[in-house]
């Protein structure tokens, strides 16, 4: 089935997910995003935008063992399905050949 | 000294009261950045986000229950003022006569009790509905939705309380007009406190009844 194009938020926590591995849970996933965006980032909306991820099949979740420091809540691990995958290089075909327009930028850098 | 447990009040919020299925993680997740010297500020704000993000998700996924809810809760206001004029004629309209803990005890047992028994009259009656749909009534699921629509209306019921102390209502409820009982803040107000334990309940039933397994790792 075709499906649309990630939006950026989608994009960077597939990524994340990706670039983080065996350790991919909220956690991790937050502070990564944090990093890469330099700015906050609401553990809510990163669970909401993952849910709507695993909903669409691209990524899968396991529940792993509750852990005392966690008050005996356990982690939920992310990791990208192919179909995840798939999408993800789909995307960067068309933004890599949609970034080929870009003007250059003349002005002063932030 | 860094507290080792976040604001209570928020804790239990995140676990109890935002939408959505899997809220232990998020809860543990919460907790593990807490504990890693985030401040309660910073705990209060992600469970604010994760509440209105839940709701704003739960409401796209089970739009008619929200839908239910909503008209369940329209004649709320005139049901209240229906037993204010009712009570007038019978041992009821005496009860501040009575010595205490008695008053108040018939005081609470007509206002709040009438009130929860509308909520769960809502989501018996609604969680009927969708679970004949569905072909799956489970006794324990809908006992589930009544106790947490209880939960949610004792919270709503006292922050409805602090909101009429705040702004008391600029009418005798028992003359108000048809238009003042659509339009008054105070009774939006008290519509809402309908709307959300009725939500609470029959979205946890429903959602009890459609829940998938998670796989969990050995």
């Amino acid at each position: 089935m075709e499906r649309g194009y990630l939006g950026e938020f989608e994009l960077m926590i597939l990524l994340t997910v990706i670039h983080l591995g065996e350790e991919a849970y909220g956690v991790p996933i937050s502070r990564e995003m944090e990093k890469q965006r330099r700015r906050g980032v609401s553990a809510g909306s990163v669970y909401a935008a993952l849910e709507r991820l695993e909903q669409k099949g691209l990524v899968k979740s396991e529940i792993g063992e509750p852990t005392p420091e966690r008050g005996g809540k356990a982690k939920r691990y992310f990791r990208v399905t192919k179909e995840g995958l798939r999408q993800l290089h789909k995307t960067r075909r068309v933004l890599t050949a949609m970034w080929k327009e870009l003007p250059e930028f003349k002005g002063e850098p932030a | 000294m860094k507290r080792e447990n976040p604001p209570a009040v928020a804790r239990w919020i995140l676990e109890h009261l935002v939408p959505g299925k899997k809220n232990d993680a998020l809860a543990g997740d919460l907790l593990e950045e807490f504990r890693c010297g985030r401040s309660s500020l910073w705990y209060w704000r992600q469970v604010l986000s994760a509440f209105v993000l839940g709701f704003m998700q739960e409401s796209r996924m089970n739009w008619s229950v929200f839908v239910f809810a909503f008209f369940w809760a329209l004649p709320a206001s005139a049901l209240w003022i229906a037993v204010i004029r009712w009570q007038s004629g019978t041992f009821f309209a005496r009860r501040w006569d009575l010595p205490w803990p008695y008053s108040m005890i018939c005081e609470l047992g007509l206002t709040f009790g009438s009130q929860v028994l509308y909520v769960w009259a809502g989501v018996i009656f609604g969680f009927s509905i969708f679970s004949a749909a569905k072909k799956q009534f489970k006794v324990r699921y809908l006992v589930r939705g009544i106790g947490i629509s209880l939960s949610a209306y004792l919270i709503t019921f006292v922050a409805f309380f602090v909101w009429r102390l705040i702004f008391p209502m600029p009418f005798d409820i028992r003359f108000v007009t048809p238009a003042g009982l659509i339009v008054s803040l105070s009774m939006i107000a008290f519509r809402m406190t309908f709307f959300v334990a009725v939500v609470a309940g029959l979205r946890s039933a429903c959602v009890s009844a459609g829940q998938k397994k998670i796989r969990t790792v050995a």
